[in-house]
């Protein structure tokens, strides 16, 4: 798969992906994370773990997800991240927005071709 | 909300800085580590897998950074780190700093206080709700506009009420306050019953006075004191409700304290005590007196009236107004009444001071803005200076724009600092201004003070100068090459040579319009101060002396016993060379004229001389005024109540009665009077003001006729201060029915005639020292750097032989170019912008040879000052050390 394939992860989408998956697969860290968004995107997303630990803070601050320091099956010290009450509400909501903004880029689309 | 929330955290960050370091390090450090095991389980060999994993993360130092970032306020973050940087940097150069500071603070210092009493006089508006709606009083007549009416035309005008909703009249005087025996000078104001009302003021104790104590003349001798003055006289003390206090010998009664902020009709102003202007009969004239113009009055248009539809409505009643005075008044006949805007108060000087106040915030203008150049000359110095410091940190990475902001930033926290030295600088300024504009001055005192808008104000052009000073050496800075940087570039540092010239070629340009304006304001101040007044007032102190009781003795002076022994006891004091009588005094302020006086001349024709100043002068007056007795004789003990009725005229007034011929023993009527006889011809002399042309004056005979008040004349050796205090003693034992009233030195009271002109030439000439000053230590600077950067070529020059003379040569020359520029530039804009004082000058053109003159041998000499003393320091060179340098 060449590079120019890859796409970028649209300005403020990462969010939602994040909260997405944190809802459906429970309490990750954050390689359990980006190997999630890997592997349902089936490699089409450009995500390094430098671009979503940002991502991370920021929903941390916000209070839409908790971390919390536990050890890995490795034995290794990882902060796994879940997704609050807050969070969860937060989802809701973004997920609808995006869906009609979506809709309405899709049905724009439409009309031109 | 989430936004709070986050908000919050990141103050939290802010706070606990080095926790979130922690964590940021401890997150990312777990993540590689599991990227790392991820690889070795792939294949990867482990000690290339952690270099591997630093890869696939992409950008650790990024992430972390971001991260960081998304933690708490980015630019918060970078501000306060480079505040500390500024400091740090600053601290580094503490002369640059003082320099810096002294003169920003003095520029900043003057804008603030001329701007304090700009704001003060033009800006200020009445605090009364809707203040559009106020407007001033007056009665357009033949000759003048007058401000003031007579108490009937005032009641006339206030039953306009369909122009407007109500009216008030008022009469500010000097008094004497006489409490508990102890008496002082105090600003006393009568004032109509609706005068409280109207600016919406509340009592601070008591009650303030009202419509009934107005209604009826003389019923209810009642006073309001000020916030002020019951505190400093009283102490504050409530009990003071109930008191009696005497004003000028009139006994009122306390009934209350104006609230603290309560100012009045004029924001300039402060009185002390009001009462009714019932008591009028008590201080001078019946209220009722249809020739005694004494009231000002301010009115509140009726809602819906435009200024311009309310002056036309009073026009078309003046008609009626008219009808219903009384028809044997003299004064202010055929009055056409207007209004004009009064929402900044009542004008009584307000419009003479807006343009000199416009000329002196020019002024301090262009101060500023040769402070603001020097201020530029020194940073783009500094950012030469700097150059390897800014490349380094380029090549480190920082950004251009953030190399910008932490210079700009140095530059503000410099002007800030100046800002702060100048508004202390300008409360003393200001407080200095005032005491010498009040001190020097009889009949008004100007009372200001800074508020929130002189503040913003004052922000305002710390910002600007800010930015003017800072913006263009920050971004030269910031463009420093970076590689090359390292290294000298001679461009840039021509380019910045060049911007250092115009610089200076600003502060001299700015520096001869300031000197220019100076000594034209100098000039005409020392034309008025050397005026030929007719009369000699070196050494003369005015004494007014006025019956203390409500009932006025209105007698001739030779029939008043205790003015002749004060005369005599006066007379007798060792270092009073002569004394007089007069009423009025001249310069004092007050005047008298007389409608016509008529007389027959050699041919039988009847002259006629219209408004005609006349005083009233006793025997000796001409000889202690030194004034010349051109024919005749003087007024003596012989001419008394009863006697020939006689009459001393000036040079002038002769001329106009009897052309050509001798006028003594001739007859004038006048003053109600048939056959009074001239006796005597003086010199021409100034009666009111220092400027006024060539007035016709008559003397009458001080005892002959009847008068209410006498003003004692003086000339005394010594110290008028000793005088003044034997005078009092002298009155208060031989005449305890009298009371001084004003005493000052003639000279005082020609000053005050031109106390504005004073105040004007003293801040002028303040002003153009220091933009010379600024313009100078410009110039200073300029050689000195540039002694500094020539080290190595004057080592060549003196090593092939150049003398010392040549070498001075060469850096007087770049100066005196500039000086010459400067000059160029200057004079012809100094020209310009001159013109617009000419209403401010007194017989001195705005083009005055003598004003150019001055100003181009200050700048010349100051130009060649500042350039000789760093250019010393060339010929120290010593050629050896200055080739092995650099």
């Amino acid at each position: 798969m060449s590079k120019q394939d890859r796409t970028q992860v649209l300005q403020g989408t990462l969010d939602l992906i994040v909260l997405r998956t944190l809802a459906t697969m429970g309490p990750q860290h954050a390689y359990g994370i980006a190997a999630r968004l890997q592997q349902v995107s089936e490699d089409l997303l450009n995500l390094n773990q430098g671009t979503l630990y940002p991502a991370l803070v920021r929903l941390e601050q916000q209070g839409w997800i908790k971390g919390t320091w536990r050890r890995t099956e490795n034995n290794r010290d990882a902060k796994y991240y879940a997704i609050t009450a807050a969070g969860l509400k937060a989802l809701a909501r973004e997920t609808q927005r995006w869906r009609r903004l979506a809709g309405v880029v899709e049905k724009l689309l439409g009309e031109e071709s | 909300m989430h936004h709070w929330r986050r908000f919050f955290a990141k103050l939290s960050t802010l706070l606990h800085r080095e926790r979130a370091e922690k964590e940021i390090a401890r997150d990312v450090e777990s993540q590689l580590g599991m990227l790392e095991d991820q690889l070795q389980r792939r294949g990867v060999p482990a000690d290339s897998a952690r270099l591997a994993a630093r890869r696939a993360y992409g950008g650790v130092e990024q992430a972390k950074e971001v991260a960081r970032d998304e933690l708490t306020f980015v630019w918060l973050d970078h501000l306060l780190q480079d505040v500390r940087h500024a400091f740090r940097s600053l601290s580094k150069s503490r002369a640059f700093v003082a320099v810096t500071l002294v003169s920003l603070g003095l520029g900043i210092g003057a804008n603030t206080a001329i701007f304090t009493l700009v704001n003060g006089v033009l800006l200020k508006r009445l605090p009364v709700p809707d203040p559009d709606r106020i407007v001033q009083l007056q009665a357009r007549l033949p000759q003048f506009e007058s401000p003031g009416f007579s108490f009937p035309q005032f009641r006339e005008l206030r039953s306009q009420t369909g122009i407007f909703v109500s009216a008030i009249g008022f009469s500010g005087r000097p008094a004497l306050a006489a409490v508990d025996g102890d008496s002082y000078p105090i600003d006393f104001e009568l004032v109509t019953g609706s005068f409280f009302p109207f600016f919406g003021a509340r009592p601070a104790l008591g009650r303030l006075l009202d419509e009934e104590d107005d209604r009826v003349e003389g019923a209810h001798p009642v006073c309001v004191l000020s916030y002020q003055a019951w505190q400093t006289r009283f102490g504050g003390d409530p009990r003071v409700v109930g008191r009696t206090i005497r004003i000028d010998g009139v006994p009122l009664q306390v009934v209350g304290v104006v609230e603290r902020k309560f100012i009045g009709p004029e924001l300039q102003r402060r009185f002390d005590v009001w009462a009714p202007t019932a008591l009028q009969g008590s201080f001078g004239d019946p209220r009722e007196s249809a020739n005694s113009i004494w009231l000002r009055a301010l009115a509140r248009l009726k809602p819906g009236l435009s200024l311009p539809q309310a002056g036309a409505r009073l026009t078309v009643a003046s008609r009626g107004i008219e009808d219903s005075l009384p028809r044997d008044r003299v004064t202010n006949k055929g009055a056409i009444y207007q209004v004009r805007d009064a929402s900044k108060g009542f004008d009584s000087w307000r419009s003479q001071l807006q343009d000199p106040l416009l000329v002196l915030m020019g002024a301090v203008i262009l101060v500023l803005l040769v402070a603001c150049a020097n201020l530029a000359n020194i940073l783009v110095a500094r950012a030469g200076a700097r150059r390897q410091e800014f490349a380094i940190k380029l090549w480190l990475g920082i950004s251009r724009g953030r190399l910008l902001r932490q210079l700009l930033l140095e530059t503000f926290l410099l002007v800030f600092a100046g800002g702060a030295l100048g508004v202390f600088l300008s409360v003393v300024l200001t407080h200095f201004l005032l005491d010498l504009f009040n001190s020097g001055n009889q009949y008004m005192s100007l009372q200001v003070a800074p508020d929130a808008g002189v503040l913003a104000f004052t922000c305002g052009v710390s910002i600007l100068t800010a930015l003017i000073a800072g913006l263009y050496p920050a971004w030269q800075a910031s463009h420093t090459d970076g590689g090359a940087g390292l290294k000298a570039i001679s461009l840039s540092r021509r380019r910045a040579g060049a911007v250092r010239r115009g610089l200076i070629l600003v502060q001299v340009t700015a520096a001869v319009v300031l000197l220019f304006a100076a000594s034209l304001f100098t000039h005409s101040l020392g034309k008025l101060k050397t005026i030929d007044l007719g009369y000699d007032i070196d050494h003369v102190l005015q004494v007014s002396i006025d019956a203390s009781g409500p009932q006025k003795p209105l007698k001739p002076g030779a029939e008043q016993p205790a003015l002749a022994e004060i005369l005599t006891r006066v007379r007798q004091l060792p270092y009073v060379e002569s004394a007089a009588f007069s009423v009025p005094g001249v310069l004092s302020g007050t005047m008298m004229t007389e409608s016509s006086l008529s007389a027959t001349d050699a041919s039988g024709n009847v002259r006629d001389v219209q408004d005609v100043y006349f005083l009233f002068a006793g025997p000796r007056y001409f000889a202690t005024m030194r004034m010349p007795l051109l024919r005749g004789r003087d007024f003596a003990q012989t001419d008394r109540p009863g006697s020939q009725p006689v009459l001393i005229v000036n040079q002038r007034l002769a001329s106009l009665l009897w052309p050509g011929e001798d006028p003594i023993g001739k007859q004038i009527a006048g003053f109600r009077i048939k056959d009074l006889e001239v006796i005597g011809v003086v010199g021409n002399s100034k009666y009111q003001d220092v400027r006024e042309t060539t007035k016709a004056i008559a003397y009458r005979c001080f005892d002959q006729t009847p008068v209410t008040s006498a003003t004692l004349q003086l000339r005394y050796r010594g110290s008028a201060t000793q005088v003044e205090r034997d005078v009092r003693q002298i009155v208060k034992s031989a005449a305890p029915a009298y009371q001084v009233f004003n005493a000052s030195t003639m000279e005082l009271l020609r000053d005050s005639l031109i106390a504005l002109e004073r105040l004007l030439t003293f801040l002028s000439a303040l002003f153009g020292a220091l933009g010379l000053a600024l313009a100078l230590t410009g110039i200073y600077g300029l050689i000195s750097y540039s002694v500094t950067q020539r080290t190595r070529e004057i080592g060549i020059r003196v090593s092939v032989g150049a003398r010392r003379i040549d070498v001075l040569r060469l850096f007087l020359r770049e100066s005196m170019m500039l000086t010459a520029a400067g000059i160029l530039l200057g004079i012809p804009i100094a020209l310009q912008l001159t013109r617009l004082m000419r209403r401010m000058l007194f017989e001195v053109s705005t083009a005055d040879p003598a004003g150019i003159s001055v100003t181009l041998i200050l700048i010349v000499l100051g130009g060649a000052l500042a350039s000789i003393v760093p250019a010393r320091r060339a010929l120290r060179v010593n050629p050896v050390e200055a080739l092995r340098c650099e």
